[in-house]
């Protein structure tokens, strides 16, 4: 039973990556997530 | 059950499993500064992808109860029925153990493959190659080899996976790279390594986890495993001297990268032979790895002008068609502790040509099935990406980020 439900989740898993719709165009360099420059003082 | 034993295989497994990763830091450093990301992605997603794999099905299709000499059977699916004071079968330490210590190599191997097909393959592509690809090439090769297949009962040699992981992915990595055509930077500036000491580093921790991958595959603390650990090293070794010495004559220059590629190169060739031979001709292996390896990336690249990006098959086919070879001439009875495991140099000239059937039979099987199969993923996605992604750079096209705020 348990072995089973594992099979389902990681079945599921690979359905959702497989099936996500593609991003209609391609990223921009503001889409992407910026951290701050640590300081020196850091 | 042996504790010492058993804790000498686990910790191996904990090297192997660091090898990954490390893949991915030697990868990455070789490719452009916009494709760092999906390079280490390629190594690190591999390796939670297939340690599920190996559990659900992967061990049992590469160690369950022989089925004709092709595959293991389906009796341990999910691990179901394997516990913890299980002992696997002629050792002392538990069967836990082994499919740990073994689910680490099966993540690697087609981790290996990525580097043909970096800065251009799709992900879904790369999902589904990798999913398929362990199932149907990793696991059989792994049973014909070492479950108690037709390659183990015809008296092959591979300590370490030389045949199994290293010519297996280096063919299937050559023919990724045809398939999939040459990227668009292929033979200008933008496809030199953006950063070495990434690659160093992977280098580095490479040859510190392939005591694990080699010694471990004793499986005990043994006088073989002392052995085995010893020649990796030497190997490693004379594999990043050769490679070196070879730059530095033909173009001038004592090459970093030429050193960090010649040491993987000399670790793939000592890998099927490193609990079967000495330290001297180990260093002999690592020569040769250091030497082949090169011309033969020269010969892809330029002569037949293929696009195998961070040369997968001149390190990892090249190297381990050598080692296995190298296994039929240098094996030597007296390291293996095995009465009659000998190559043509101690005087059985046969066990060379039980090697040559042996990768023989691994290039014919992963290069047609590594073919087929991105035939069949190809009628469902496409392999590469759109131009205009793979200009943007695969990192903020594919997953969002950048590697560098700089």
């Amino acid at each position: 039973m348990l072995i089973t439900l594992a099979f389902v989740a990681f079945g599921a898993m690979i359905a959702s990556w497989l099936f996500v719709p593609e991003k209609s165009k391609a990223a921009t360099p503001a889409t992407i997530v910026t951290v701050p420059a640590a300081s020196a003082a850091d | 059950m042996d504790t010492g034993n058993t804790a000498f295989v686990l910790i191996s497994a904990a090297l192997v499993m660091l090898m990954t990763p490390a893949l991915g830091f030697f990868y990455g450093g070789l490719v452009n500064r916009k494709n760092v990301l999906s390079t280490l992605m390629h190594s690190f997603f591999i390796l939670a992808l297939i340690s599920v794999v190996w559990v659900l099905w992967g061990y049992t299709l590469a160690f369950g109860p022989d089925k004709g000499g092709i595959i293991g059977g389906l009796d341990y699916i999910g691990l179901r029925g394997i516990g913890p004071d299980d002992i696997w079968t002629g050792y002392t330490i538990p069967v836990l153990a082994f499919v740990a210590f073994q689910m680490m190599f099966a993540a690697i191997t087609p981790a290996l493959i990525s580097g043909a097909f970096a800065e251009r393959k799709n992900f879904k592509a790369f999902v589904l190659f990798s999913l398929i690809w362990s199932t149907a090439i990793y696991a059989p090769l792994a049973h014909w080899v070492w479950g108690g297949g037709w390659l183990f009962e015809y008296g092959a040699l591979d300590f370490a996976g030389g045949t199994v992981i290293h010519i297996s992915s280096g063919v299937a990595a050559l023919v990724c790279a045809v398939v999939l055509g040459k990227r668009k930077t292929f033979r200008t500036p933008d496809a030199d390594p953006h950063n070495l000491t990434l690659t160093v580093l992977g280098a580095g921790l490479l040859w510190f986890g392939w005591f694990g991958f080699n010694a471990g595959s004793a499986l005990g603390a043994t006088g073989q495993a002392a052995s085995a650990f010893l020649v990796t090293n030497v190997s490693a070794a004379a594999g990043a001297l050769a490679w070196m010495s070879i730059s530095w004559i033909r173009h001038g220059h004592p090459s970093v990268l030429g050193a960090a590629a010649g040491c993987v190169a000399g670790l793939v060739a000592i890998t099927p032979a490193a609990g079967f031979v000495g330290p001297a001709s180990a260093i002999l292996i690592g020569v040769g790895a250091g030497v082949f390896c090169p011309l033969a990336l020269d010969f892809v690249k330029d002569k037949l002008g293929i696009d195998d990006a961070l040369d997968v098959f001149a390190v990892h086919g090249i190297g381990g068609i050598w080692g296995a070879l190298a296994t039929g001439l240098f094996a030597d009875e007296a390291y293996s502790g095995n009465t009659g495991l000998n190559g043509l140099f101690f005087g059985n000239a046969e066990q060379l040509w039980i090697q040559l059937v042996a990768t023989g039979a691994a290039i014919a099987f992963a290069g047609a099935g590594t073919f087929v199969i991105l035939k069949v993923i190809n009628v469902f996605f496409p392999l590469r990406v759109s131009e205009e992604l793979e200009v943007l750079g695969l990192d903020a096209s594919l997953h969002g980020e950048a590697a560098y705020q700089l």
